[in-house]
C-alpha cells in the first residue's frame, strides 16, 4: 500500500509560477477521489493523499509550482538535552545528603541492590 | 576514581561484537506510539558513546537511503560498532525506545530463528555470563525552604545512556543504575527544575543506594534578591539599556509577531496580550482563536516575557515593548511546515512590524523562504534564533532575508553548578564578563548577539523561570527591533517595504556594542539602546509637532493651513523622511561594521528587498 504524506505547493517566484498554475492544480486535486485539501489559502495548498498519485498530479506543474513535503516542525531545542550537557565544571560532590529511606515510600520503591562491596550499609559509587 | 573512563575498566579479553545503534522506525514501534528518534539525539547518543566508551562508528550506513522518507529532523542514521559485549548490553539496557541496539550479526543464507538476522540483544543481562549490577538510586530535589519539588527532570549519566526521570509529588525519583564489570561511576546527574529555580549539575557525585539522595536547588531569590519584586530588568535588559531607556518608549504603535509554542495570558505579566492564532488547530480551514493561550511547552510564554512583559512596574519582568500590540501565532507543539507558512502569511495580513522565530533546524524550505521574501517586501522584520547545537546557523536563520540572533552570556548570573555555567568557555569571554556560550550556533550568517543565558522569563501558570538558548537571545533583539521601529524618527512614515526592514537591521547593527568575538559567534556584537534615546526623543518631538499641526489645521477648518506646511514633522506618504538625527549614535556604544546602503539624507538606502547582514 502506497505511503499517505502531505505536500504544501506554492507558486516558484523563481521559475514563474502564478497563482492561476496553484489554482489549475487545486481545481484538479479537489476532483480527484484519493487526495485531500487539507489546507487552501492564496499562498499555498496542502495536498494529503498516496505518494504516488501525488507526485504524478503535481509533476506537470513544476517546476512553476514549488512542492515540499509538509514535514513536521523541528522540536524547539532549548538548554540542555539528551546527551548533550557534557559537564565541564570542576567536580562538585558536595551538596548530596543522604537521608534513610522513608517507610512510606515503599508502594513506588523498588528494591535497591547495593552497588558494590559497602561497609555500613551504604554503597558509593565511585 | 571520578576522572577514570569506563572502557578503560573493561577486560582486555572481553569479547568484542559488531553493533548497530540507530532510530527504531518499524510499523511496530509506530502503532506502539513510540515517538521517532530525532537526529539530534541520535548525535548526542554518538558523543555519549564516544565520551564513554572510547569509540567511534566504524560505518555510517542507510542514512541516504532512508533520508528520503523521514519526517523533520528524523533520524535516518545507523551507525556501526565494534564494542565489548559489556559495552552493547549496558546500552541496550539504557537506551530509550525510540533507539534500536542490536548485534550487527552475520547472514545466514536460507536460516530462519533468532540468530539468522540482527539478534536483539534488549532483554539480555549479559554476554560473558557475568551479569551486569544494575541497581535504583533514590533522589530527593528540595527548592526553597528544603520543600520538595514535583515535576522536576532528573537526568543520571553513568556507563550507558544517561537515564532520564521526573520527581513525584514528594519530589523524589528513582533511577536505574548498571554497572560495568570492575566497578562503575556516575559522572553526573543533571536537575532540571520547571520554574523557579535554578538547575544544577553535579559532576562525579557520591550517591548511595541504600538511602534517599538529597538534592537542593537555588531558589532565583538566590540570583536575583527577593525576586520577583522589584526585578523589572532582567540582566539581558540591563546590558542592553532598557533601564536607561525612558519610561515613555514602550513600542506602542508597533505589532509584534511571536510564532512560537503559544503565549499564556493568565500569567500577570503577560495579561495584556489579546490576540493570537493556534496555527496547529485548524477549524473550517481557519487557525483557531483562542487556544494560543494554551503554552503546554512554556517556550513561547518564555519569549513573550521578555518582549512585552507588562507588570505594571510592580513586580518583574518589564519587557522591552509593553505597549506594542502582540499577536501570538503557536506552531507547537505539532506544528508542520505548512503551520510555519501559514504564520507567516497571517504576519502580512496582519500588517506585522517585527516577527520573532525562536525556531529553526537543519533543513531548508524554498517555501518558507519564499514566505519570508513575501515579509520583507511588505516591511516585515523577522528576526530569527541561530540554534543551539553548537554548529553552523540553522534554517531559516540562515536565510538572507533575517537578522540571525546569536546567544551570549555574562558571568555571576547564574549559579557556578548550573548548565548555563558549563557553557561557559574560558576562551571566549570578553570584557564585563560577557561570553559566548558553547551551544550557540555560529557563522558569516549571524548579525548581531543577544543575551541567551540564565535568562529569567515568564513561564504558564503565574511563574518565572531561568532559561537558556538563541531562543532566549532573539526575543531580547526582536523586542529593541520594536523600540526601534516604534520610536526612531527614520520610520515615521517611511512606506512597509524592503527597505524599511534593511534599514532596521542596519540601525540594530551599527547600534551594536563590539564585543572582542569573532563576528562568526556575535555578529556586529550586542545591540543597545544607549545611542539610540536623542533619536527616539527627536522623533517624539516630531510626533507632537505634527499633532500641533493637525491641531491647528482642524481648527483653521478643511483646506486652511496655517503656519506653514501641515505636514510639517511627518512623511509624504509613500516618501521617507531621512534627518540627521537618523544617524546612529555610534561614538560610544557601537561601530559601522555593515556596508550601509544608507547615506544620511540621502535616502540611499540598500537595493530594494534586499537585507544587509
Amino acid at each position: 500500500m502506497d505511503t499517505i504524506i502531505e505536500l504544501n505547493v506554492a507558486p516558484s517566484r523563481n521559475s514563474g509560477g502564478t497563482q492561476d498554475d496553484l489554482a489549475a492544480l487545486h481545481d484538479i486535486a479537489n476532483s480527484h477521489p484519493q487526495i485531500e485539501l487539507t489546507h487552501v489559502s492564496t499562498g499555498f495548498i496542502t495536498l494529503r493523499g498516496p505518494t504516488e498519485i501525488l507526485h504524478a498530479l503535481v509533476g506537470p506543474f513544476q517546476p512553476k509550482l514549488l512542492v515540499e513535503e509538509n514535514k513536521s516542525l523541528p522540536p524547539i531545542d532549548s538548554g540542555p538535552f539528551f546527551g548533550g550537557f557534557s559537564p565541564s565544571i570542576s567536580s562538585d560532590s558536595s551538596g548530596i545528603e543522604v537521608i534513610e529511606d522513608a517507610p512510606e515510600n515503599e508502594e513506588d520503591e523498588e528494591e535497591i541492590t547495593p552497588l558494590s562491596p559497602s561497609t555500613n550499609g551504604t554503597s558509593q559509587l565511585h | 576514581m571520578p576522572e577514570e573512563n569506563t572502557h578503560d575498566m573493561i577486560n582486555e579479553t572481553s569479547e568484542k561484537i559488531d553493533v548497530l545503534v540507530g532510530p527504531r522506525r518499524s510499523f511496530g514501534a509506530k502503532r506502539a506510539g513510540i515517538a521517532p528518534l530525532s537526529a539530534s539525539t541520535l548525535d548526542a547518543a554518538k558523543r555519549t558513546i564516544e565520551r564513554n566508551f572510547g569509540i567511534t562508528p566504524e560505518r555510517e550506513i542507510l542514512s541516504r537511503i532512508l533520508k528520503t522518507k523521514s519526517s523533520h529532523d528524523e533520524a535516518t542514521a545507523v551507525y556501526k560498532y565494534r564494542m565489548d559485549i559489556e559495552q552493547a548490553t549496558i546500552l541496550a539496557q539504557t537506551a530509550g525506545p525510540n533507539m534500536a541496539i542490536e548485534v550487527d550479526s552475520h547472514l545466514q543464507y536460507g536460516a530462519y530463528g533468532p540468530s539468522a538476522m540482527m539478534q536483539q540483544i534488549m532483554g539480555r543481562t549479559s554476554f560473558s555470563g557475568a551479569p551486569l549490577k544494575e541497581a535504583t538510586v533514590k533522589i530527593r530535589v528540595i527548592g526553597e525552604g528544603d520543600k520538595p519539588l514535583p515535576n522536576v527532570s532528573v537526568t543520571m549519566e553513568a556507563a550507558g545512556f544517561p537515564q532520564e526521570a521526573a520527581t513525584n509529588a514528594r519530589g523524589e525519583v528513582s533511577l536505574k543504575l548498571f554497572q560495568l564489570p570492575g566497578g562503575n561511576q556516575v559522572k553526573s546527574v543533571f536537575v532540571r527544575p520547571k520554574e523557579g529555580h535554578w538547575n544544577r549539575i553535579i559532576n562525579s557525585p557520591t550517591l548511595s543506594a541504600s538511602g534517599i539522595n538529597v538534592i537542593r536547588l537555588k531558589p532565583i531569590s538566590d540570583t536575583v534578591p527577593n525576586f520577583p519584586a522589584g526585578a523589572l530588568y532582567g540582566y539581558g535588559q540591563k546590558l542592553m539599556g532598557l533601564d536607561q531607556l525612558p519610561d515613555e518608549y514602550t513600542g506602542k504603535g508597533v505589532k509584534i509577531a511571536i510564532i512560537d509554542s503559544g503565549a499564556d495570558n493568565a500569567h500577570p505579566s503577560l495579561s495584556h496580550i489579546k490576540q493570537g492564532f493556534d496555527m496547529t488547530n485548524i477549524k473550517d480551514k481557519r487557525p483557531d482563536t483562542s487556544t494560543w493561550k494554551d503554552d503546554v511547552i512554556g517556550h513561547g510564554s518564555h519569549c513573550a516575557g521578555i518582549i512585552t512583559g507588562n507588570s505594571g512596574n510592580e513586580d518583574a519582568i518589564r519587557g522591552f515593548a509593553p505597549e506594542a500590540e502582540i499577536i501570538v501565532m503557536k506552531v507547537f507543539p505539532g506544528g508542520q511546515f505548512s503551520s510555519l507558512l501559514d504564520a507567516l502569511s497571517k504576519c502580512v495580513e496582519e500588517e506585522v512590524d517585527v516577527v520573532n522565530m525562536s525556531l529553526g533546524g537543519g533543513e531548508k524550505s524554498e517555501m518558507v523562504e519564499q514566505a519570508i521574501e513575501e515579509c520583507v517586501q511588505n516591511g516585515i522584520a523577522c528576526i530569527v534564533a541561530a540554534g543551539n547545537s553548537g554548529g553552523p546557523v540553522q534554517y531559516p536563520a540562515s536565510s538572507p532575508s533575517v537578522l540571525a540572533v546569536a546567544a551570549i552570556g555574562q558571568l555571576n548570573q547564574f549559579p557556578g553548578d548550573t548548565w548555563e555555567a558549563s557553557t561557559m568557555q574560558p576562551s571566549l569571554v570578553a570584557g564585563d564578563g560577557i561570553f559566548s556560550p558553547s551551544f550557540t550556533c555560529h557563522g558569516s550568517e549571524i548579525a548581531v548577539a543577544g543575551p541567551g543565558v540564565g535568562i529569567i522569563s515568564t513561564v504558564p501558570g503565574g511563574k518565572f523561570d531561568p532559561q537558556s538558548g538563541t531562543s532566549m537571545a532573539t526575543p531580547h533583539i526582536c523586542g529593541m527591533a520594536a523600540l526601534v521601529m516604534a520610536h526612531h524618527p527614520d520610520f515615521k512614515g517611511m512606506p512597509r517595504d524592503g527597505n524599511r526592514v534593511a534599514h532596521l537591521f542596519a540601525l540594530m547593527r551599527s547600534n551594536s556594542q563590539a564585543l572582542p568575538l569573532a563576528a562568526e559567534l556575535v555578529g556586529s556584537g550586542m545591540p543597545v539602546l544607549h545611542g539610540l534615546v536623542a533619536a527616539f526623543d527627536a522623533g517624539r518631538a516630531m510626533e507632537t509637532e505634527a499633532a500641533a499641526g493637525d491641531f491647528a489645521a482642524a481648527s483653521a477648518g478643511p483646506g486652511q493651513a496655517i503656519g506653514g506646511n501641515p505636514n510639517r514633522g511627518r512623511a509624504p506618504r509613500g516618501y521617507p523622511i531621512y534627518p540627521n538625527y537618523g544617524q546612529p549614535q555610534r561614538p560610544i556604544y557601537g561601530y559601522p561594521q555593515v556596508p550601509m546602503g544608507y547615506v544620511n539624507g540621502s535616502g540611499g538606502y540598500a537595493p530594494q528587498g534586499y537585507v544587509y547582514r
